[in-house]
């Protein structure tokens, strides 16, 4: 078996076939004898959600996962954002020439565990092989479908006056260990990426129906763009207070001495949730008594009806948090 | 773990409370303090930025007034040397080395970006230190640092050429375009712009400088003047001095940021750059030829100035973008009155150096400002 990934495992052949089989299907399970040029599903009456996503990261693997563990989370929590439970991922692999056997079977087997312990499954996939300098070693593709039970409709266009919003736990995570091994921080470090599949968390909100508003994963960008996006989506003003954003100390710390603000980090394991201001106090437990929302905070909610986004800072002053503009971290996701 | 973001990265809960209500009993000392209209001007465009971020406008009373100054390296330097530096990095095949902000401020002919994205060497750095860094290193090019900045950065330049000097770099050079403030200052109030009543002056450039070279201010112009730091607290003491100082008559220079600046500034840096440059003429953009605001090498360290060195010549050039970063660089109008503001200049598409500018008065203005009748907080 030789070391490294060349073009010709990437031509359709005998290797192609082995690579598939020693790396993915050993990874994801199934039987190759099984395999069609489709998977095909059955899927639950009423609506299907459908999302896809690209994974760029660089470096490959980080403190708290990998690219791998990172395009079936990312991709499970789209899906959880709308409300869905997911049913299946597929998952495409773009690998240049000289990427190693083993940074693979890494990267596959992340992504195998954490389907194990969702359940979700691979159930198909593809894998092209580049040249050297045609892409990066490793990019993914993942696209997922899933589930929306009847009563769950999570869209911004529903946020209306009065409502609160929640942060399921510390901001700013994943964006700031990936700056701090870029810029070769503090070995020490104990902030590692929030990587996790927060689609269990959703769903425990399922039984709050409509008081359930909108929901969505505050990756590139961070919080401050998702609650950009949702005044001019929902046009409302939106006012949080800095004083009740979780930001872990170290990342505190070390984004102030690198010039970065947390909430414009990338998070993969943070969701914002916007619920009615009756039910605010009960989801806001129901989500800290989940594993991955221990951390959860009532960071603001709704505020007058011009489509901006005003943080209230510790000091009592206020100002505008602008969409993040140009700088944000490249392949941070 | 804390819930907030922590000023001051300090570790105690208590202190950062008695910040908090240091800062309120501030805010409630300038409402008892505040009796008329007063117009104060930030100078430092690190200020401007600071203040946007802080909040701090939302809490002050209506009496008080900012308008910017020309504190921002980037916006004031003009036309005539944007072409210049064009020249130098597009005809001349040298590897120009720039900090950040200076790639998209546009010339007659584009900017650095553009011509970075034609194939031009083009590199961006923190420091001069990385661009003798490059020198040393590659042998073959022409290493010219583009030095803008003033009395904060001027001094890291002067010690990358002292390096060069040190160490026989024939291929790194300096295209210097450093500049002074206080003779700036001295300019703005002088001139017939706006009345000012006091300045915040820049926290960095005093560090090196320290406080004399302000005193004329107050001496001269009857004008009050405070040096701040940029923690919304130490600009708020900052602003509580100088309403003060105004409505009681008095007016003085006072050092607010003593944790960084000395009365006698920085004298090693200040050795420096009396080694390696003099005084000499510098234009402004908005403020025109100020004569000795400028830092040129002295002649011993004329074989560093890349304009000589390249045979750059200066044109006198002065472009009409439609925009008024001029007068807003004097204080005169703020960004909001700029008729391009907003719509044909924004931060992503600049028409002038003054969007362009991480600390540009028109740029902070775009990303922060737009706080007029904030809506009282729905009830949590």
């Amino acid at each position: 078996m030789t070391e490294t990934i060349r073009l010709a495992h990437g031509s359709g052949g005998e290797m192609t076939s082995r690579l598939i089989k020693d790396i993915f299907y050993a990874a994801f399970g199934g039987d190759a004898r099984d395999a069609n040029d489709s998977a095909v599903l059955e899927l639950p009456r009423g609506r299907t959600a459908f999302t896809t996503d690209s994974y760029v990261i660089s470096p490959l693997f980080f403190p708290g996962g990998d690219i791998g563990k990172l395009a079936f989370c990312g991709t499970v929590n789209d899906l959880a954002s709308v409300g869905a439970r997911p049913i299946a991922l597929a998952a495409s692999f773009i690998i240049e020439e000289g990427t190693t056997f083993e940074d693979l079977r890494r990267i596959a087997g992340s992504m195998g565990e954490v389907s194990r312990e969702t359940g979700v499954p691979v159930v198909t996939g593809d894998t092209k092989v580049v040249d050297k300098g045609s892409g990066d070693k490793v990019f993914i593709t993942t696209s997922g479908v899933g589930s929306i039970p009847d009563g769950v409709d999570y869209h911004p266009r529903n946020i209306r006056p009065g409502d609160a919003i929640i942060v399921t736990g510390s901001i700013g995570d994943h964006g700031y260990s990936i700056t701090a091994l870029r810029e070769g921080i503090d070995i020490k470090s104990a902030v590692t990426s929030d990587c996790a599949p927060l689609h269990g968390l959703i769903e425990a909100l399922w039984p709050f129906g409509a008081h359930i508003r909108a929901a969505r994963d505050a990756t590139r960008g961070g919080v401050g763009m998702v609650l950009n996006e949702w005044a001019m989506q929902s046009g409302r003003g939106i006012l949080v207070h800095e004083e009740r954003l979780p930001v872990k100390d170290e990342v505190a710390g070390g984004t102030a001495l690198l010039g970065l603000e947390p909430i414009y980090l990338a998070n993969e394991g943070k969701m914002l949730v916007a619920v009615s201001q009756e039910k605010a106090a009960e989801v806001l437990d129901r989500i800290r008594s989940h594993p991955a929302g221990a951390d959860a905070a009532l960071i603001g909610g709704t505020n007058g009806d011009k489509p901006r986004v005003v943080l209230e800072t510790a000091w009592g002053t206020q100002r505008l948090v602008p969409v993040p503009r140009g700088e944000i971290l490249p392949r941070i996701c | 773990m804390r819930y907030g973001r922590k000023s001051f990265v300090d570790r105690d809960d208590d202190k950062k409370y008695v910040h908090k209500k240091y800062f309120r009993l501030m805010v409630e000392r300038l409402r008892e303090i505040s009796k008329r209209p007063i117009k104060l001007m930030e100078v430092c465009g690190t200020h401007t930025m600071a203040i946007g971020k802080s909040g701090i406008r939302t809490v002050l009373p209506a009496e008080i007034e900012f308008v910017s100054g020309p504190g921002c390296p980037v916006c004031v330097t003009a036309d005539s040397d944007i072409d210049a530096f064009m020249e130098l990095a597009g005809e001349r095949r040298v590897t120009l080395v720039t900090y950040g902000d200076m790639m998209r401020v546009p010339g007659s002919a584009g900017s650095l970006a553009e011509l970075k994205a034609e194939g031009a060497d083009i590199r961006v750095a923190y420091s001069s230190l990385e661009a003798l860094a490059f020198a040393r290193g590659e042998p073959q090019k022409e290493i010219v640092f583009l030095g803008v900045g003033f009395e904060t950065t001027a001094p890291a330049t002067a010690h990358a050429v002292k390096s060069a000097v040190a160490e026989g770099l024939p291929n790194f050079s300096v295209y210097n375009l450093h500049k002074t403030v206080p003779l700036a200052i001295r300019a703005l109030l002088a001139g017939d712009g706006v009345q000012i009543d006091g300045l915040i002056l820049p926290g960095h450039v005093s560090v090196i400088i320290g406080e004399t070279p302000y005193a004329f201010i107050a001496a001269e112009f009857g004008v009050s003047g405070a040096i701040a730091g940029f923690e919304p607290p130490e600009i708020m003491a900052a602003i509580v001095r100088l309403a003060g100082d105004i409505n009681a008559g008095k007016p003085r220079i006072s050092n607010i940021y003593t944790k960084a600046v000395e009365p006698e500034g920085n004298l090693v840096a200040q050795g420096m750059l009396d080694e390696v440059f003099a005084p000499g003429d510098a234009e402004w953009r908005g403020l025109g030829v100020i004569p000795g605001s400028g830092l040129e090498f002295r002649e011993g360290f004329a074989s560093f100035d890349a304009a000589k060195r390249f045979s750059i010549e200066r044109r006198e050039v002065r472009l009409d973008r439609g925009c008024s970063c001029g007068e807003i660089l004097k204080g005169m109008i703020k960004p909001s009155d700029c008729p391009l503001f907003g719509s044909r200049c924004t931060p992503e598409r600049p028409v002038g150096p003054c969007m362009v500018s991480s600390e540009g008065t028109c740029a902070a203005y775009y990303l922060y400002n737009d706080m007029a009748n904030v809506d009282q907080p729905t009830q949590m």
